[in-house]
């Protein structure tokens, strides 16, 4: 029959946007995701070391939370993305593709690392931090507020021009490193490790306490901003529709510039903490992708710091948690990388659930001819 | 000819989430007629051609072509059974070339149908050979198109008659035409109504999207009108008029019983003065535009859609760049003290010098030299610093924000209310602030005032919904507008423009904004008020200010016209009524 | 030394070759696949296990047809499911692109060295006579030492002319090709293909797949030929690179031949050059700086240079209005 031929075309699963989805429909959705991404990472563990699915969370624990300096590490880790994170997020609810965090924060390590290893040993410990930290936010700030101008002026890409400054920053940071070598090393290593002349100093006698303090503060800071200040009110009806900032009479290309210029400073910040706080030394890695990680962080986390935060401790305990396992479980710690890789992948694929409706009618292909059509509808979370 | 059944659509519905877009449509189309689909914007017509076009796929209902039931789930399926769609925003690659163009998507069987159309040799992909074969039917048709001219180098009349024959190449039998007229000039309308005219010589069906009346007079066979997403009439256009139309269009005629308070005007509030502008591609949209507004006064602007309403009001609002002309605020000042309201020490000390004010209770120009800042801080306060005449301001070229900054207050309501006006992630609270979140010391918003004025809407208008921190885009469309209305109103402004404010409302929530509107004219406001209703404006207005085109075609005085008149002014050329444009 | 330097130089090239050519393909579909470090990484994880498979089941009685064959089907099949990987979140899921890129980035450069420290050191050991040998020269040695001219030209492997010659054929299907018309209709401008019928999601699909395993065969390259080693700790830092070589030759991949040897040349000189390390790491932001300045100017001339995909880094959804 001619009839059925044609009507094979039929869609069987239609996909269509959702008007809106409730915030407890939202809740399921994630948390099973996240559910589902330890599960298979566990999964995973069992098919490396076979009968090890227990033990490796096991593992992920003991390398976590077991005792107060593992803790400590694992919340550093969560805070410095976290921090990271929050910095490009206003860039991203205007649209602005700023995936340059990398180098910002690079540029900002440079600026703390160049100071603590020429200045510090010369001045007062109180006095090296501070310049150390102006420096560390004009280098970060400068380095976005280059890819903000063309952006605002000539409309250049921003996603890949930020993605170039990266390695712009990698080798700048690299050669610094290089060019100022310790003896008997071809990088420089752990600047002023006798007299720790510009390392921030140690609250209660542990390492990181302070620069979590200091980053929750700003975090609460950029959360207040974005939430009660006019500046941050600017941001948000730019998320809305330019058409709308222009009606309301916002300067669209001075927002860009400044809202990029405090990204900057922000990740200059992060920079300083990293160089000031931890690693003490400087060169193309000292940064360890966390830009390209807190991209995800923020995008996921909805620009919601609550959300983000979530996400960044989530990240980092499955990545030093998943590390230690696989120590533990005697395969290699590579494999937190492909941990997190996966981790990222199924929180991506739940946004699905979230932003679209599936429908199926299965009984269409069945009906009789003049029988009126009908739908069963789905909702598309599990 | 005897005239067969091409398409026919039977209970088409169609929803975005919760718009309906189409609700249970049924339509017919015969071989050889240029069909009208005719209706208001927003009344669905472009979303039922794209279901038939397989852009959208319909949540219920049948298609039927030629009599078989049909799929159309994207468009190639739509071309199988030679069904092709124009649309309003065209599909075409800038970089390419026409021809590039025109062959995107055809294939193997598509090249090897076409040869032997020709009765030429099957060579596949071949760009000279598909030119030579466009070239051929440019002229069949009359169209002047070259197929190697890029598409970025093309006006907007030839990119159209490119999505033309595109879909000519493709064998369409049944060609789906959106707004076609929007983007061209009338002579160039003309044109495409006499390739519209030979394609249905050649026993093509056509479907003209419009929602201008003397199009549809013009060239179509048969009119089906759309209202709401329904299919409200369904007539041959010899037994149609404007009238008729009409009735169809905006349904049945329903007794309106606006109230509307003859007040005296007081005195001009804007003036107008041969005003033109393009639009952002650059084409004229505004001529020669020269009329006043009063204080407590409604101005009703009628038109066709397209005319100009929309590019008119912005542009007052300062939000195009392209105008020629003067736009004169006249602030009324008459006799009122000065005040801190956008006015500093420096400003008001500079007018004193140009003999503007003069003290309270004498008559003499006062002379603030001799006094000191704090003297005069004192002075404004107690309201001693008297203008004696309104200020005059020229906002021509000015950004929203400078002219906010001159102490103007001018409300809008745009069109696009989530897109312009609103914005739809932000709660009741935020979007009151839009326009005045600067307001207040420091970097801080102030949402005490804004969420009071959030209350007071909500209650006052009653805006349904849950809570104030409910976002507006999950609001309906006439609680949204509710919101948008009851914030521009709420900054007490002296003119208060309003576009198309009671679309989509139903009949309390439109009575509640004519009430409204009635409201502020009677505290002094000069407003303007674009409809598509002219039974409303009839009722509503005290003047109406009719566009064609751009341009005014005249202005009446709402009392002594009637519907017949303000319809021939929309569609015909230029009958100024001297003595009415110059207002009361 | 100069002629050396020419060609390690064209020698290295293949690697942002194969790298940028697959990019190319892919971003003329619309998708900006930041995953490509990623896909390079896994490409090389790839050719690792079509190696060992191969020297496993041989029982160390390799056929040199073979050594080649084995880690280049390995290699594109891996590199290809994980295109298809990023197509189905980008297209099917409706995901960020640029999210998903660096996810997928993330992913691959951790499997790449698990994978490669989890195979069996005895076999790997072997990788350097049987699998590396017949990658890295076509030709014998007896034949391209005799001059400097037959080294200039037939001192490399295979895969060094298949780059080139994969180069211009992309090159001519893009120009010449139906379906490379239509693709590049798919990537300026999504819903004007779909309104021709064109499908826009199979395209999506099948050119990511095609260009992801055009990319991975980067990864087999340097694993297989330039480094011959299991290191791999550089490998993601040049598949960055290869993405902003398709910038840099403005989604040419003629151009890229060239371009990657630019590109090569830089890094080829620095290592030799008798600079400090500090100027080496300089030299190596010349590529990224070409590439930001060429990316500017292509903004502000935009109608003389040509630019970008429009429909690049966008999804397309069909009932979006």
């Amino acid at each position: 029959m001619a009839n059925k031929s044609i009507l094979r075309g039929e869609p069987v699963i239609r996909i269509s946007r959702r008007a809106d989805i409730s915030w407890k429909g939202i809740t399921i959705v994630k948390a099973s995701s996240i559910l589902c991404a330890f599960l298979l990472c566990g999964l995973l563990s069992t098919i490396i070391a076979p009968g090890s699915f227990f033990s490796f969370y096991g593992g992920v624990f003991s390398g976590t939370f077991v005792n107060f300096d593992t803790t400590l590490a694992t919340l550093w880790d969560a805070a410095i993305l976290l921090l990271i994170a929050v910095a490009i997020t206003p860039a991203f609810k205007m649209k602005f593709w700023n995936i340059g965090a990398e180098g910002q924060v690079l540029m900002g390590c440079l600026g703390a690392a160049m100071l603590m290893k020429f200045l510090a040993p010369h001045v007062p410990n109180p006095v090296a931090i501070i310049l150390m930290l102006v420096l560390a936010i004009i280098f970060g700030s400068i380095w976005a507020a280059i890819p903000a101008l063309f952006k605002a002026f000539f409309n250049t890409n921003e996603t890949l021009f930020t993605l170039m400054m990266n390695y712009i920053a990698t080798f700048i940071a690299a050669a610094f490193s290089k060019a100022n070598k310790a003896v008997g090393s071809t990088e420089i290593g752990t600047i002023n490790i006798s007299g720790h002349e510009g390392w921030l100093p140690n609250l209660f006698g542990k390492d990181y306490i302070l620069c979590i303090i200091i980053i929750i503060i700003l975090v609460f800071g950029v959360w207040f901003f974005l939430k009660f200040s006019k500046k941050g009110y600017e941001i948000a009806v730019l998320n809305g529709s330019v058409r709308t900032a222009e009606y309301v009479g916002i300067n669209v290309k001075w927002v860009t510039i400044r809202t990029m210029l405090m990204g900057g400073a922000l990740c200059g910040i992060a920079g300083f903490l990293i160089v000031s706080g931890s690693a003490h030394t400087i060169g193309g890695n000292v940064v360890n992708g966390r830009g390209f990680t807190a991209v995800m962080i923020s995008w996921l986390g909805h620009f919601n710091p609550l959300q983000m935060s979530l996400y960044a401790l989530l990240y980092s305990i499955i990545t030093i948690g998943g590390g230690s396992a696989a120590g533990d479980l005697g395969y290699s710690a590579d494999v937190a990388t492909v941990f997190s890789g996966i981790f990222f992948l199924i929180i991506l694929a739940s946004e699905f659930f979230i932003n679209f409706r599936l429908k199926f009618n299965f009984h269409r292909k069945k009906k009789e001819d003049d029988n009126p059509p009908s739908e069963t509808m789905v909702e598309g979370s599990k | 000819m005897e005239k067969e059944l091409r398409v026919e659509l039977k209970g088409i519905s169609k929803s975005f989430g919760r718009v309906i877009a189409n609700q249970d449509v049924f339509l017919k189309l015969y071989s050889g007629e240029i069909l009208s689909l005719l209706g208001e914007n927003g009344s669905g017509k472009t979303s039922l051609m794209n279901v038939l076009a397989g852009i959208y796929y319909p949540d219920e209902g049948e298609i039927f072509v030629n009599g078989e039931k049909v799929i159309i789930s994207s468009p190639s399926d739509a071309y199988k059974y030679h069904i092709g769609m124009v649309h309003q925003h065209f599909k075409l690659v800038d970089t390419f070339t026409a021809i590039e163009n025109v062959v995107i998507g055809l294939n193997k069987h598509d090249y090897r149908a076409i040869a032997e159309e020709e009765g030429e040799k099957y060579r596949g992909f071949n760009l000279k050979q598909s030119a030579k074969r466009m070239e051929k039917m440019c002229k069949q048709f009359g169209f002047k198109l070259d197929p190697w001219k890029k598409v970025s180098d093309m006006v907007v009349s030839e990119k159209q008659t490119l999505e033309i024959v595109k879909a000519l190449f493709r064998g369409v039998d049944i060609l789906i035409l959106d707004e076609p007229t929007a983007v061209l000039t009338p002579q160039e309308a003309e044109t495409l109504f006499g390739v519209m005219k030979n394609m249905k010589m050649a026993g093509k069906s056509i479907i003209i999207i419009t929602h201008k009346l003397n199009e549809v007079l013009e060239i179509s066979d048969r009119v089906a009108v759309l209202c709401k997403g329904k299919v409200t009439g369904d007539i041959m256009t010899k037994d149609a008029n404007e009238e008729i139309l009409t009735e169809m269009m905006v349904g049945h005629k329903v007794d309106l019983n606006i109230d509307r308070k003859d007040i005296k005007n007081t005195g001009v509030r804007l003036e107008i003065h041969d005003l033109s502008a393009k639009n952002r591609e650059g084409r004229e949209v505004l001529k020669n535009i020269t009329f006043e507004l009063y204080g407590s006064e409604i101005l009703g602007i009628a038109g066709i859609s397209g005319s100009g309403q929309k590019e008119l009001l912005e542009t007052i609002a300062g939000l195009n760049k392209e105008t020629h002309g003067d736009i004169i605020f006249h602030n009324p000042k008459k006799e009122q003290p000065v005040t801190f309201f956008h006015k500093n020490i420096k400003q008001i000390r500079e007018l004193a010098k140009q003999e503007k004010f003069h003290l309270k209770g004498q008559t003499e120009p006062v002379d603030l030299s001799k006094y000191s800042n704090k003297q005069i801080t004192e002075m404004v306060k107690n309201e001693e610093i008297i203008f004696y005449e309104d200020e005059i301001m020229d906002i021509k070229n000015k950004k929203p924000i400078e002219i906010r900054d001159l102490g103007i207050k001018l409300s809008f309501v745009p069109e696009d209310r989530l897109g312009m006006g609103l914005v739809g992630n932000m709660d009741l609270i935020d979007n009151m602030m839009l326009r005045s979140f600067r307001k207040g010391k420091g970097g801080m918003v102030h949402r005490e005032a804004p969420k009071e004025l959030a209350e007071q809407v909500v209650k006052e208008l009653e805006v349904k919904t849950p809570n104030l921190s409910t976002s507006v885009k999950k609001l309906s469309g006439g609680n949204i507008q509710k919101v948008l209305v009851g914030r521009e109103i709420a900054s007490r402004p002296k003119v208060l423009m309003t576009a198309y404010p009671v679309r989509g409302l139903d009949i309390n929530s439109s009575y509640l904004i004519y009430k409204l509107l009635n409201k502020q004219k009677e505290k002094g406001t000069a407003i303007i008020y674009v409809g598509e209703d002219l039974d409303v404006i009839l009722a509503l207005c005290d003047r109406v200010l009719v566009l064609r085109e751009g341009e005014i075609s005249g202005v009446l005085r709402c009392k002594d016209t009637n519907k017949k008149e303000i319809g021939l002014l929309m569609t015909k050329k230029k009958e100024m009524t001297e003595e009415t444009a110059n207002g009361q | 030394m100069f002629l050396k330097i020419i060609i390690d130089s064209i020698r290295f090239s293949a690697i942002y070759l194969f790298g940028s050519a697959g990019e190319t393909i892919t971003e003329k579909s619309g998708h900006l696949n930041l995953g490509t470090p990623g896909i390079v990484c896994i490409g090389s994880m790839g050719s690792m296990i079509g190696a060992y498979f191969y020297i496993s089941i041989s029982g160390g009685n390799t056929i040199p047809f073979l050594s080649v064959l084995f880690p280049l089907l390995f290699c594109v099949l891996f590199a290809g499911l994980a295109g298809a990987l990023f197509s189905f979140f980008a297209v099917t899921l409706n995901c960020n692109q640029n999210v998903t890129g660096l996810a997928l980035t993330t992913f691959g450069a951790g499997l790449l060295p698990f994978v490669a420290s989890s195979l069996d050191g005895e076999v790997t050991a072997s990788f350097a006579t049987k699998i590396v040998k017949p990658i890295s020269h076509l030709f014998p040695k007896t034949f391209y030492e005799s001059n400097w001219f037959t080294q200039l030209f037939f001192s490399y492997g295979i895969f060094v002319y298949l780059g080139i010659a994969l180069a211009i054929a992309i090159a001519i299907f893009m120009k010449k090709a139906k379906t490379g018309l239509f693709l590049r209709t798919v990537g300026e401008n999504p819903a004007a293909a779909d309104a021709a019928g064109i499908n826009v999601n199979r395209y999506r699909y099948l050119a990511t797949i095609v260009g992801s395993a055009i990319s991975g065969i980067a990864g087999l390259f340097y694993t297989f030929d330039f480094s011959g080693s299991m290191d791999t700790s550089s490998l993601s830092g040049y598949g960055w690179l290869a993405l902003s070589l398709v910038i840099f030759t403005m989604w040419n991949t003629e151009l890229g031949i060239a371009g990657s040897f630019m590109f090569a040349f830089l890094y080829i000189s620095s290592k030799y050059a008798n600079s400090t390390p500090a100027g080496e790491q300089l030299v190596s932001i010349i590529p990224y700086g070409a590439t930001i300045l060429v990316l500017v100017l292509s903004s502000i001339f935009s109608r003389k240079l040509g630019k970008a995909p429009a429909g690049l880094g966008v999804s397309y959804f069909r009932e979006d209005r």
